[in-house]
């Protein structure tokens, strides 16, 4: 299918003919790290949301120089791409603090840049977020957003209005919809998409304009119906740390299985819940990404994240779960050991996963690992 | 019906040839350059040993880090189902294999089939594996052989509570200067070694009976160190505890020819 | 697999250990008897009660320590609830509901100093639970000692280490999944100030834990006793205050195990009676050295400032050490109680609830890891001030392989403090509750050679 391989190899390297069409239009581009920023108050600002991602840097080199010896990889990647000046096409980044790693990258960047080792986006902001969910955590949290807005309106000499953001809510809906009609396919018997290709198509969304995205997605979703599917072999989900590299899924599938539901944030959890589209539409927004299916940053929320794993994995008719995490990624390492003690008292078997990120990723190890996985699930 | 295993390490290769229950040959060598070759070579070996050629043999199966690159193998299963199964077949009543191969620990959990319940890996860190063994040696200044019996006479074991190999290999030479007794430094070398492997068996639990198997199986120090800490006996293998991956593959390659119910 | 009981005789015998100290009144020798006697406890004789300087504040603090032990042990038998709480918290409030606290940092360094193996064992029964191995030694320890049934079990998990640090957070979470007992998070704010959003914030998270300790224990906070809580509490701050101003003396009289002393006093037992009478001896001591010129030994070549942890693993050789080969230790990030940030008014329950909220922000790692690293109070700030108030030389980071934070940050922290402050600055990969990751031996050389050839001029 041309569409859908276009679309996965836009998801394989950082810039893309998306972000290059748009630049010549002489758009503006603004980064951000990750589920947690509101997309929808960039586009309303006229500007193309980026998700910058870990993928294509080939060494960690420079970003060692600003990171200590338990940073994540997927961060010190994130880094190097910077450094490496993949990044220059940005006009701006917001970072935010998913998690202890990602949130140094506000520090460590800009450290960079200023030691001449990379080239930091004019604008650069730090969008705080608490841990708490609660009335006065959403009212500092759209205090919070209202402060990131204005700040971007102020620099980009923009202006974010209501039916601007009402506008957002309506494209953004749609690609959550279309997301999910996409996940639904591959709950059937036989699956129309890999996860690979799957994990292409979404990680391609995030770095390209979602009007755009969503004309694709149509198209592709019709495709797909008349696409003959794969069957016969072992139906796995993926759960855990982030992952934008395409290679893992691969990796995973080569060995004679197919992917066919996750709970990652370049996957189901970052589209799974839609924003309100009545009353305030800022309150709307705000209040959608503060209480979407959380990340495990959000503690005391187990029970809400186990029951969408549990549900994914059970619409998915799942013969395994890989619980993967990327080495120091606590927050994932912790949950996946809960998930897999709960799931596999269900009845389900999980493979506990930790591995490298990026550059020196561990493809012999990883290997191993899953296909003696799939020989104990026995298919 | 002729079947064969072959497990290709990042040390060592390995070859068995099976007919029915009997096995006909089991080598050993160290690895070549390409686990092509390695894999050649010690097929060829077993096959002298065994009276044959490589085409009397019905199915093979390979194992091992370098699984994929066998040519005349005709399916690859990996080397903890194969350690796994390997280990069962020999002790029916094995639930935990533990292998202490020479760069990689692996604990392997099976049922009463033999069939992979669970498993744990430790194949990153020199620490519980034989190479840990192999730099105490050297510093010790004694054969890798030697040190199993040393330990066994300590007195006074040392406590050597480095997680890192390089930390220790400080501490035992700053016990060797202290001019502390080879035998009790043998017994903290291999205390430590069973410690790590203890460690990493504790995530995946261990089930009676237990069997260890692997290059360090070899080492009676560890082994009793490890059965201290573990509380149990483990069952002795008959066949060299470094072909149980071999063993595993050709017993897999028999599954495949004549499939069991 | 059940680890065989180690902490079981601790409590016993540190008050056994206090009881005979005060009816001999030990001389150094008796003390010297006492360590041979009691390997076991030799190294807490040798780092609290060895040099009569130190015995004198140690003696009270060993006494504190055995009250926090044998409240947990006695906890549910008195009928009270046990709270799994961050160490970075003071729980004022908490003894004003009459609820026992644990936490597990106090249990893993109290074990590091005094156990010959510090908490090694527990920190492996934890991995072998399957939590990573990458998560921070500080709880593990302490958690590895819960999980293996040698403590009460807790009846809730409060997380105080929201906002600051993950991996902490993350284990309190875990806990509560675990153990299956109610969970309450108390959030830092994204960013820091002293009396505007973020501290209105904070007070809010404040009294939905006050709101959630009510219903745990179906008791009602009683403002007699939450007063006399404060009360105490001021008494303490104003100790703080007052040690800090001699700190700045020339040399330092304040002996580095007093820090310890004062940050693991502030952990376990802040609004209490007893802590105030450690902080008193505390202050007492260091007023008579201060007096007398009395610093380290031989005599004060470098004033070091900690950025981050002192390093806890096995015998308390850190201080001692530091002590007697002329470093002083003149701060480290566990002391940064910020008291300069807040007050405590007592006239009303209102007023109490904010003030303890206010000391509760301002806490250590509370405070400056939450935000960026050069933004308002944050880490750079705080260390900037604090460098020049107590004319510091160089600057230090001996931490844990667990913080992904700190670790996150202190290159950056540690070039900016070199570029802006003109202070030399060490990067230790050290963990300050595993031993078995760099030895002590190994830290010592390194930072002696750092001293001597950078600093000392």
């Amino acid at each position: 299918m041309e569409l859908l391989k276009k679309l996965v190899e836009a998801a394989k390297t950082i810039s893309n003919p998306y972000v290059e069409e748009w630049k010549e239009k002489g758009g503006k581009i603004i980064g951000y790290s990750g589920a947690y920023i509101p997309e929808e108050i960039i586009y309303a600002a006229g500007m193309l949301p980026y998700r910058i991602g870990g993928r294509e840097a080939t060494k960690v080199t420079t970003a060692d120089m600003y990171f200590g010896p338990v940073t994540c990889n997927y961060v010190k990647c994130l880094l190097e791409n910077a450094a490496d000046g993949r990044f220059d096409f940005l006009d701006g980044a917001i970072i935010t603090y998913e998690c202890d790693h990602i949130r140094r990258i506000f520090d460590t960047w800009r450290k960079a840049a200023k030691d001449g080792n990379a080239r930091l986006p004019a604008f650069f902001e730090y969008y705080g977020l608490p841990h708490s969910r609660g009335e006065h955590a959403t009212k500092l949290l759209l205090a919070e957003t209202r402060r990131l807005i204005k700040a971007m309106e102020k620099h980009f000499g923009v202006e974010v209005t209501e039916e601007g953001l009402r506008d957002a809510i309506r494209t953004y809906n749609k690609t959550r919809k279309l997301l999910k009609k996409l996940y639904e396919l591959r709950e059937k018997d036989e699956v129309p998409i890999t996860g690979a290709e799957t994990l292409g198509v979404v990680v391609a969304g995030t770095v390209m304009p979602k009007d755009e995205f969503n004309k694709q997605l149509e198209k592709l979703l019709g495709g797909l119906g008349r696409r003959k599917g794969v069957s016969g072999k072992p139906r796995l989900m993926i759960a855990g740390s982030v992952n934008d590299d395409i290679e893992l899924v691969k990796l995973i599938e080569d060995l004679g299985a197919v992917v066919v539901a996750d709970s990652l944030c370049f996957g189901a959890r970052c589209f799974w819940n839609t924003v309100e589209e009545n009353g305030d539409p800022l309150e709307a927004i705000v209040t959608r990404y503060w209480e979407h299916i959380p990340c495990p940053r959000m503690y005391g929320e187990y029970s809400r994240r186990y029951s969408f794993v549990k549900d994914i994995a059970r619409r998915g008719k799942v013969d395994g779960v890989i619980l993967e995490h990327i080495r120091f990624c606590d927050l994932h390492a912790t949950d996946n050991m809960l998930y897999g003690r709960d799931l596999e008292a269900e009845g389900i078997p999980t493979l506990r996963l930790e591995r490298q990120y990026g550059p020196l990723a561990d493809s012999g190890r990883l290997k191993t690992r899953v296909q003696a996985f799939l020989e104990r699930i026995g298919k | 019906m002729i079947v064969a295993g072959c497990d290709v390490g990042s040390l060592t290769a390995k070859a068995v040839i099976m007919r029915g229950e009997e096995i006909l040959a089991a080598e050993i060598i160290g690895v070549r350059p390409k686990p092509e070759q390695s894999a050649r070579d010690v097929m060829e070996r077993a096959l002298e040993k065994a009276h044959l050629t490589l085409k009397d043999i019905d199915y093979c199966v390979s194992t091992g880090y370098g699984r994929e690159k066998i040519p005349f193998a005709r399916d690859n299963i990996s080397e903890i189902s194969c350690h796994g199964r390997g280990a069962h077949w020999l002790i029916p009543s094995v639930r935990t294999v533990i292998d202490v191969g020479g760069q990689d620990c692996k604990v392997i959990r099976v049922d009463a089939t033999g069939k992979l319940q669970n498993f744990i890996m430790n194949d990153k860190c020199a620490a519980g594996t034989g190479r840990f063994l192999e730099v105490m040696a050297k510093t010790l200044g004694v054969r890798l052989d030697e040190i199993g019996p040393l330990s066994l006479m300590a007195k006074n074991p040392v406590g050597i509570t480095s997680m890192c190999s390089i930390y220790a290999q400080t501490e035992v030479v700053a016990f060797i200067a202290q001019e502390v007794d080879r035998h009790d430094l043998a017994a903290g070398i291999t205390r430590a070694m069973a410690e790590r492997v203890k460690s990493l068996a504790m995530r995946v639990g261990v089930e009676e009976d237990v069997v260890i198997t692997g290059g360090v199986a070899k080492n009676i120090g560890v082994v009793k160190s490890l059965e201290g800490m573990l509380r149990v006996t483990t069952k002795k293998l008959t066949v060299d505890p470094q072909v149980m991956g071999a063993l595993g593959g050709a017993l897999f390659a028999r599954e495949k020819i004549a499939p069991k119910g | 697999m059940k680890e065989k009981a180690v902490t079981g005789g601790f409590p016993q015998a540190l008050s056994a250990l206090q009881g005979m100290l005060a009816a001999t009144r030990a001389t150094d020798k008796e003390i010297r008897g006492m360590m041979k006697a009691m390997p076991a406890l030799s190294s807490m004789i040798e780092t609290f009660m060895l040099e009569p300087h130190i015995r004198k504040a140690g003696l009270p603090f060993l006494e504190l320590g055995s009250t926090y032990f044998r409240n947990l042990g006695n906890a549910h038998k008195e009928g009270k609830k046990i709270a799994f709480e961050s160490f970075n918290f003071p729980p004022a409030i908490l003894y004003a509901l009459d609820i026992v606290p644990v936490s597990p940092e106090v249990i893993s360094s109290f074990l590091s100093i005094g156990m010959p193996k510090g908490v090694f064992r527990f920190i492996d029964y934890t991995t072998g639970i399957g939590l990573s191995e990458t998560m921070c030694t500080a709880q593990r320890g302490g958690v590895g000692v819960i999980l293996s049934g040698l403590t009460e079990k807790p009846d809730m998990v409060l997380n105080m280490a929201s906002g600051s640090c993950d991996t902490n957070s993350k284990m309190f979470d875990f806990m509560s999944e675990y153990l299956h007992i109610p969970f309450c998070n108390i959030d830092a704010p994204p960013y820091w100030d002293e009396d505007g959003e973020m501290i209105k914030y904070y007070r809010k998270e404040y009294r939905k834990m006050v709101a959630f300790l009510e219903e745990q224990t179906g008791k009602k906070l009683d403002e007699d006793k939450l007063r006399q809580c404060c009360t105490e509490a001021k008494k303490q701050d104003e100790y703080v205050a007052e040690i800090y101003d001699l700190r700045r003396a020339v040399p330092n009289p304040v002996p580095a195990i007093f820090n310890l002393m004062m940050f693991a006093t502030r952990f376990m037992a802040s609004g209490t009676p007893q802590a105030t009478k450690v902080m008193e001896a505390i202050y007492e001591v260091a007023k008579e050295r201060y007096k007398k010129g009395e610093g380290v030994l031989p005599r004060e070549k470098a004033r070091v400032g900690f950025v981050y942890l002192s390093h806890f693993t096995t015998g308390g050789e850190f201080w001692r050490w530091l002590d007697h080969n002329g470093i002083s230790l003149m701060l480290e990030g566990l002391i940064l109680f910020n008291h300069q940030h807040y007050s405590i008014d007592t006239s009303t329950v209102d007023t109490m609830l904010d003030s303890l909220a206010g000391q509760a922000h301002n806490m250590m790692m509370t405070k400056q890891i939450r935000g960026p690293l050069d933004f308002p109070g944050q880490w750079f700030e705080d260390i900037a001030t604090l460098a020049k108030d107590l004319n510091i030389d160089c600057a230090i980071y001996l931490g844990t392989l667990g913080c992904k934070n700190t670790w996150g940050g202190i290159k950056v922290l540690m070039q900016t403090i070199e570029e802006e402050l003109g202070v030399p600055t060490l990067i230790m990969h050290s963990d300050a509750w595993d031993d078995r990751v760099t030895p002590w031996a190994t830290l010592r050389d390194q930072i002696e050679e750092f001293v001597d050839t950078v600093v000392v001029q």
